[in-house]
């Protein structure tokens, strides 16, 4: 499989002279077609790391060094106008909450037919058609009624499906999903997994799935990175990742979600809370909460360690 | 997990429970149909169990736990508590009834009051229910504080000095001061991540133990339910369409919205990936402005029948608790 997307010793931050770190050393690669997973607690950087991949960090907050690279073009030195021929076209993201991402005073047609306009030269006629037959492909009921409609005359499942079909209308070669199903119940859940599922396979297109459920990445990823307090700290394919974690925080958070159909007498507990960006602790960012820490974790900063070929871990005590 | 000595005795019998908001509309406001939010909901809770309602949005749920503590008044039923039918109670009786049924809200930020500090949302049930002289009432703040895992240092913070798990503990905390009896957890740890989930799940159970509480516990999640409960009720669309022991929904789930249910929750394991029986439902939740005719569930279950449009099922035993709603169980 080919590398479509590169981020290289990303580092973003709050502010300019008093910085403040929110996202340090990030470093992965998306190949083409696979679903990569990033995952982490809320304050983690997992969303902040796909802002910086959209370029649309919010204007506080900056990449201070780092590359990131689609299909070997940087993107971090793009204009705003550059990156609006890319964004929508090469990458499309799609978030957690539908009904703030979509113009409550435009049709659901109004809003296809803006991607459309932006980046192709396609007629009148060819927007609508276009517009219909994205609609269809995300299994979206009576399409052509459904484009004179207004997001508030939609149900939550069926407006997300409208982001898709929005992010899938130029055929991007990257979807990045944030959170894309967190809002949602969980039979409509499962019907928007299926169908981000289906497409990557049909469009054979990279998907990266930011989630805090690991129940989303066991079941529609490849691979995935674990992220704590901006840092990756594990990552590695789904099956070897579940099979056996290596850093203590992964296995944490593993053992602390109740898992259905496997009760347990008690759940696991992460002690305390994701550190503060003003005052991360010296050493392992995860040293105050973790079971294993010992002198040297609390000291010194572990690298983010390759392991073997797929596989890198951040830990002084990785558990083999 | 049951490991409390659940009693036979029953705390609350919920009656055919109807909560039916009324839908205004035209020039001078008159009443044009009505939004069945809870519609003939019956079902006990036994003292020192955890009793779940689970459902998607807009089944009810929040709606039951609310017309119980009459934050919402409901339109018909009976809600008896400890030997008192709560419905029938007058402002000043429910105030006394009040004390022991206590709620926990999802959204702890905006169940606190941010103008507050946590002395004064702590004090202030005690300050209203019971005489007390301000030293006792202050050593009673901070035995509460100690019960949720937080300090006496934490006494003169605000609200929004805290993360989210912590500003739960209070919630909690609030929702012990008058030793209640039933408290009513809506979404408690929904707002929260797993790792701080895990932590406020396992201190409602050490609280339960310890203070020999009963829960009503509704939520969304069906993997937490499934850890706290002892008995679960399945709602959809302002009905109970199954009910029984914990092992029972999950295990042997009858009708065919709890075995959806089951199977549409993504499992953190990827060997089970595809290897699943998997449900996935078309369509969405109807709007219970119009529910269908008969089975409120059969545009989209898989398994209809001619019989499921035309008259809504009758409750049928499978064991002395578990009760389903659904025509396949007919025969």
């Amino acid at each position: 499989m080919t590398t479509l997307l590169e981020v290289k010793n990303l580092n973003a931050g709050l502010g300019e002279g008093d910085y403040r770190s929110l996202l340090d050393q990030i470093n992965f690669t998306v190949k083409k077609g696979e679903a990569i997973a990033v995952v982490g607690e809320s304050g983690c950087g997992k969303s902040m790391t796909a802002l910086s991949i959209m370029g649309l960090l919010p204007r506080n907050i900056k990449i201070k060094s780092g590359e990131i690279k689609l299909e070997g073009v940087e993107l971090t030195s793009k204009s705003q106008k550059e990156m609006n021929e890319i964004r929508g076209k090469e990458i499309a993201m799609i978030f957690q909450e539908p009904l703030t991402s979509l113009n409550p005073s435009f049709t659901i047609g109004n809003q296809i037919a803006e991607v459309l306009k932006y980046h192709t030269d396609y007629t009148a006629e060819q927007i609508k058609e276009k517009s219909i037959e994205v609609l269809k492909q995300v299994n979206m009921p009576d399409p052509e009624e459904k484009l004179k409609a207004y997001p508030h005359e939609l149900s939550g499942g069926m407006r997300q499906r409208v982001m898709i079909a929005m992010a899938l209308a130029c055929h991007p070669k990257i979807l990045i999903a944030d959170e894309p199903t967190t809002a949602l119940d969980v039979t409509i859940q499962a019907q928007i997994l299926e169908l981000i599922t289906e497409l990557q396979n049909k469009f054979n297109m990279s998907i990266i799935m930011i989630t805090h459920d690991l129940g989303v990445v066991a079941e529609t990823c490849q691979r995935a990175i674990v992220m704590y307090a901006g840092q990756i700290v594990e990552e590695s394919s789904v099956e070897e990742l579940f099979e056996k974690p290596l850093h203590p925080y992964t296995r944490g958070l593993m053992l602390s979600a109740p898992r259905l159909g496997n009760p347990k007498e008690k759940l696991h507990v992460i002690e305390g809370t994701v550190p503060d960006p003003d005052d991360m602790p010296k050493g392992c960012r995860f040293s105050p909460r973790c079971e294993f820490a010992t002198e040297k974790c609390f000291a010194e900063e572990p690298p983010l360690e390759q392991v073997d070929k797929s596989r890198r871990v951040r830990c002084w005590h990785k558990l083999l | 997990m049951a490991q409390t000595l659940v009693e036979q005795e029953d705390l609350l019998v919920v009656k055919d429970l109807k909560t039916h908001y009324p839908i205004r509309n035209g020039l001078l406001g008159g009443q044009t149909g009505s939004i069945k939010a809870v519609d003939g909901v019956s079902f006990t809770v036994k003292k020192g169990e955890t009793f779940s309602i689970v459902g998607e949005s807009g089944c009810g749920k929040s709606t039951v736990g609310m017309s119980i503590l009459r934050l919402t008044e409901p339109t018909s039923g009976e809600v008896i508590f400890n030997d008192k039918n709560v419905l029938e109670k007058n402002k000043h009786e429910l105030k006394a009834i009040r004390r022991d049924m206590q709620v926990i809200f999802q959204d702890t930020y905006s169940s606190l009051n941010p103008k507050h500090t946590i002395k004064k949302i702590l004090s202030e049930p005690l300050v209203i229910n019971r005489k007390m002289t301000k030293e006792k009432r202050e050593e009673r703040v901070i035995e509460l504080l100690r019960l949720v895992g937080l300090g006496p240092h934490h006494l003169n913070r605000f609200p929004h000095e805290f993360s989210g798990g912590q500003r739960q503990r209070i919630g909690i905390a609030r929702a012990l001061a008058l030793n209640p009896k039933l408290i009513i957890c809506d979404e408690p740890v929904s707002a929260l991540d797993v790792s701080i989930q895990s932590q406020i799940l396992n201190l409602l159970e050490d609280l339960q133990q310890k203070l020999k509480l009963t829960y009503i516990f509704i939520s969304h999640d069906l993997s937490v339910v499934e850890h706290i409960s002892d008995r679960v009720a399945v709602m959809y669309l302002g009905k109970i369409v199954e009910m029984g022991k914990r092992e029972e929904i999950f295990n042997h789930p009858q009708h065919p919205y709890t075995k959806a249910l089951l199977s549409s929750v993504p499992i953190a394991d990827p060997k089970l990936k595809n290897k699943r029986e998997r449900i996935i439902l078309k369509g969405d939740v109807p709007s219970p402005k119009n529910p269908p005719k008969g089975c409120h569930f059969h545009a989209r279950c898989p398994f209809k029948m001619e019989k499921c449009e035309e008259a809504y099922p009758s409750y049928v035993h499978v064991s002395s608790e578990h009760r389903v709603a659904c025509h396949l169980l007919d025969s």
